[in-house]
């Protein structure tokens, strides 16, 4: 090995590379918020792919027949995405449909031309959506808002790497983003202008028609505190966290003031939390796995009309697994949603469920799944594609989200159900 | 959701993620490929952080994903598509710099994907040999045998012109 070192000239191969020695390029694609949501939905295609998803094959779906899960494999080629698909619900055989509910259709949400968006927000009333048009030929990334399946607005981003995260039935919003020294900031969204809220190494989360907001404060190293602005100019306040707990987190909002998020003495040791508009508050039961284990704790994602949202999680040394859950503020009790939806993301006022599912986004009416249709050719792999879920109105009519394909093309998606 | 392993995730990748960038960057020579390739590390990392995150060197793991996501591509040959639309042609032997930026970076994506990435890693991120060979997966000896097959390799493309050694380099 000494022979064959002392005949390569290091210091010769260092000056002949020498020409590359560069520093990239500050402008950056890299989205780690994306990183982490397909990152998610792989850890769940390994779900989808191994003994969980025996489950599916016996369940009845609506509009989908039987789902058969098969070995992964290659999807075919997929056709050129026609504008909208239409999937009709019908009757399965031992399933009447859910009441209202008859066929949906998928629109890509229009970008003015530019190849790959995604969409971050919705409101309640379904009318208006939020997200990015991503940069072509050196341009920056936009932040755009759309009215009514239209573009609205496109604005600059607040700070580097900003997401809109929720919007009112006003069109007003919150977003977050980085500012030059990488501390996170949040802003309001109002008629095309964003303000920054007070505070510095904050996120918001939700905001409601009140106009409160809430979030969480402290930067990636520390613990995270649950946080609440009651208005867009107030200093931020903290929200109490349960004796015994050092640290929180907040995942939604309420009309009525109910805050959901998490809270625990420890990093990997937060479950389920409730702050009422009283200022009472309590943990969320433990739930009960889809394969009857008790769950170490409950992430819940979304809150409306006494309705929460949320994943059943199961962690072990070895892994950590998901079960999608309602979960029912005035009883106290869980419902399993059913299989063939994967994440719990988003809640109607009447508790219906929109998260992703095997092929598209998916909505959990009661005991019944809806798959919603997929834009463009439909994967034959479940989980293959992602369909990231951000939201859905009050009447559970409207879905918005996007699609993030293999090679790395996005689309914004919004659905509307009849 | 489980957000103790995310604020760990999240700490580690503001940590770390310009090193990354600055990998991906110097292994593919391209702003576009280098975001995907640490992109895809990013998403591999998250969606297999609960299990990895305990592991005693996250750093080389993650690294190692990169270089790996960096081998594949340059496999699978789409990144020749991108090429194509910039990179000239390498420089005659008779003429031109080879000091260029471009003309080395073509000539270096004429090399095999394995001995780009030694290389690369080599003497463009300072790695010592032993580095190398664990984020390639490989034994040392098989790092010094590429290095030296990857640079006389590189030589030739590049052509006679080129300084061969401290003695012509002092002549040129």
């Amino acid at each position: 090995m000494n022979d064959e070192t002392m005949m390569i000239d290091d210091e010769g191969a260092v000056r002949l590379l020498a020409p590359l020695r560069e520093e990239p390029d500050p402008r950056t694609a890299i989205d780690v918020s994306r990183a982490m949501a397909e990152g998610l939905r792989r850890r769940r295609l390994r779900r989808w792919s191994s003994g969980v998803a025996a489950l599916a094959v016996t369940t009845v779906t609506i509009g989908g027949g039987t789902l058969a899960v098969s070995a992964l494999h290659d999807d075919p080629p997929e056709p050129a995405p026609s504008p909208t698909a239409t999937s009709t619900v019908a009757s399965a055989p031992t399933a009447a449909a859910p009441a209202g509910v008859t066929a949906c259709t998928v629109t890509r949400l229009p970008t003015g031309g530019v190849k790959k968006a995604v969409a971050t927000a919705g409101d309640p009333s379904g009318r208006w959506a939020a997200g990015r048009l991503y940069s072509t030929q050196g341009h920056p990334v936009k932040t755009v808002i759309w009215k009514d399946g239209a573009i609205h607005q496109q604005l600059a981003m607040p700070g580097a790497d900003a997401d809109v995260v929720d919007l009112t039935s006003t069109g007003t919003g919150i977003a977050n983003g980085y500012d030059a020294g990488d501390h996170q900031l949040a802003f309001r969204y109002d008629n095309g202008r964003f303000t920054r809220l007070p505070g510095t190494d904050v996120s918001a989360r939700a905001i409601n028609e009140s106009g409160v907001i809430v979030g969480t404060l402290g930067t990636a190293e520390q613990d995270p505190l649950p946080i609440r602005w009651t208005s867009a100019s107030a200093a931020p306040a903290k929200l109490p966290l349960p004796a015994g707990a050092t640290l929180g987190s907040v995942a939604d909002l309420a009309e009525d003031g109910t805050v959901v998020g998490a809270a625990g003495p420890r990093t990997n040791a937060t479950t389920g939390y409730l702050w009422f508009p009283d200022g009472t508050g309590r943990y969320l039961p433990l739930p009960t796995m889809r394969d009857g284990k008790r769950a170490t704790s409950f992430a819940p994602d979304a809150i409306r009309d006494g309705w929460v949202s949320g994943d059943a999680v199961l962690e072990t040394k070895e892994s950590t697994s998901f079960t999608p859950m309602r979960y029912r503020i005035a009883t106290g009790e869980y419902e399993m949603l059913p299989s063939g939806i994967g994440g719990a993301s988003a809640v109607s006022s009447e508790g219906w469920v929109a998260g992703e599912g095997r092929y598209s986004g998916a909505l959990a009416i009661g005991s019944k799944l809806v798959e919603l249709p997929a834009y463009g050719a439909k994967s034959t792999t479940p989980g293959a594609v992602t369909y990231d879920i951000r939201a859905i109105s009050a009447d559970g009519r409207v879905v918005i989200g996007y699609k993030a394909g293999d090679n790395l093309g996005n689309d914004p998606l919004r659905w509307t159900c009849t | 959701m489980s957000d103790g392993l995310d604020s760990e995730y999240l700490a580690y990748v503001h940590g770390r993620v310009q090193e990354l960038r600055r990998t991906a960057y110097l292994l593919s020579g391209d702003r576009h490929q280098s975001d995907d390739l640490v992109q895809e590390t990013l998403t591999k990392l998250y969606a297999r952080w609960p299990r990895i995150r305990g592991v005693d060197n996250v750093d080389a793991y993650t690294h190692t994903m990169l270089v790996r996501a960096f081998l594949d591509d340059r496999r699978r040959g789409w990144w020749k598509v991108r090429l194509l639309n910039w990179t000239p042609e390498p420089a005659p032997p008779d003429q031109g710099e080879p000091e260029d930026r471009a003309v080395v970076r073509a000539a270096l994506a004429q090399l095999p994907p394995r001995q780009q990435a030694v290389l690369v890693l080599r003497y463009l991120c300072d790695r010592p040999i032993k580095d190398v060979a664990e984020l390639m997966r490989c034994s040392e000896g098989t790092v010094k045998s590429q290095t030296a097959h990857g640079l006389h390799r590189l030589r030739e493309v590049l052509g006679p012109r080129f300084p061969q050694n401290d003695v012509a380099r002092s002549r040129g």
